[in-house]
């Protein structure tokens, strides 16, 4: 996998990068990072619970989106006096970029109140699609970290998410 | 009716519905590989359990435990049904349902979600804080 040190150069001025870890996307593999998360941060228990649902949330989605079952996904997590950033870098298929480019900008549009309601009513509502999911996960992102998801690409076909959390 | 107890994983929470003795628990972690093939059985046998008290005319005093360190978001959704079909029991003439949701003292997000679940589905829930 390439890891994409251009896009994490822009932070190394002002973040320290306090977790890296890449695995191939599966289930358990996905256990062995949160339990390496949960165990390995020395951070305050809200925080550190919220970084943990959002790296569950973030890495769920790359198995939703990944372009074929060996897949690999890299997490970073980065930290500096105000706030935390969780980074996820896999391939992606053009198909699959194209869907989370637009959800993306739909989650990222709502007011936090209409986001609430949407997350309320697919919750209550909705239907598990044919993934097995409901997909509120990025509603769930933005609502836990309060910021836009940024999500970007580069040339090598890899779709880089960012998410801040501001310290509480 | 016959007791549902599944045993809990690193991804997947203790569950163990009881009829004979009226308590329902569910504890732990939810982050289902397979989250339908996991939550339909729980969801399946509480509907057969209601539609089953339902024809009866005796009382049933039930207790629902939820004791959850961590959920992911298609778990919420599966606990949501699960709350609306408890409120379903509770509001049949015959039942007294006692729901109490177990949370971290310092762990507001749990808290949070218990607190949604009362507002999105009426089920009157007891909202109970541990260290």
């Amino acid at each position: 996998m390439v890891i994409n040190n251009q896009y994490l150069s822009v932070f190394s001025d002002r973040y320290t990068q306090i977790y890296r870890e890449s695995c191939i996307i599966k289930h358990e593999e996905i256990t062995n990072i949160l339990n390496d998360v949960k165990s390995s941060l020395d951070i305050d228990f809200v925080t550190k619970k919220r970084i943990y649902s959002i790296v569950n949330e973030l890495l769920e989605n790359t198995m939703l989106h990944s372009d074929h079952s060996e897949s690999e996904v890299e997490l970073v997590i980065l930290k500096t006096d105000d706030c935390y950033r969780i980074i996820t870098i896999n391939t992606i298929s053009v198909d699959e970029r194209h869907n989370l480019l637009s959800y993306s900008t739909n989650i990222n549009s709502l007011s936090i109140q209409e986001l609430k309601n949407q997350y309320k009513e697919k919750l209550l509502n909705g239907e598990i699609n044919d993934k097995g999911t409901i997909g509120v996960g990025m509603e769930l992102i933005r609502l836990q970290s309060n910021n836009k998801i940024l999500i970007s690409t580069d040339d090598n076909s890899n779709v880089i998410i960012d998410v801040r959390l501001d310290k509480l | 009716m016959q007791r549902l107890k599944i045993d809990p994983t690193a991804s997947s929470f203790f569950v163990d519905l009881n009829a004979d003795t009226g308590i329902f628990n569910f504890q732990g972690e939810s982050r289902p590989e397979n989250a339908p093939s996991f939550f339909e059985p729980i969801i399946a046998w509480l509907i057969t359990y209601r539609n089953t008290i339902e024809k009866d005319k005796d009382s049933h005093h039930l207790k629902v435990i939820f004791k959850l360190d961590y959920f992911n978001s298609t778990s919420t959704k599966y606990i949501v049904d699960i709350a609306k079909l408890l409120k379903s029991i509770d509001d049949l003439p015959n039942v007294n349902l006692a729901t109490e949701w177990f949370y971290k003292s310092i762990d507001e997000d749990i808290r949070d979600s218990g607190n949604e679940l009362i507002d999105w589905t009426g089920l009157k829930i007891k909202l109970i804080p541990y260290d």
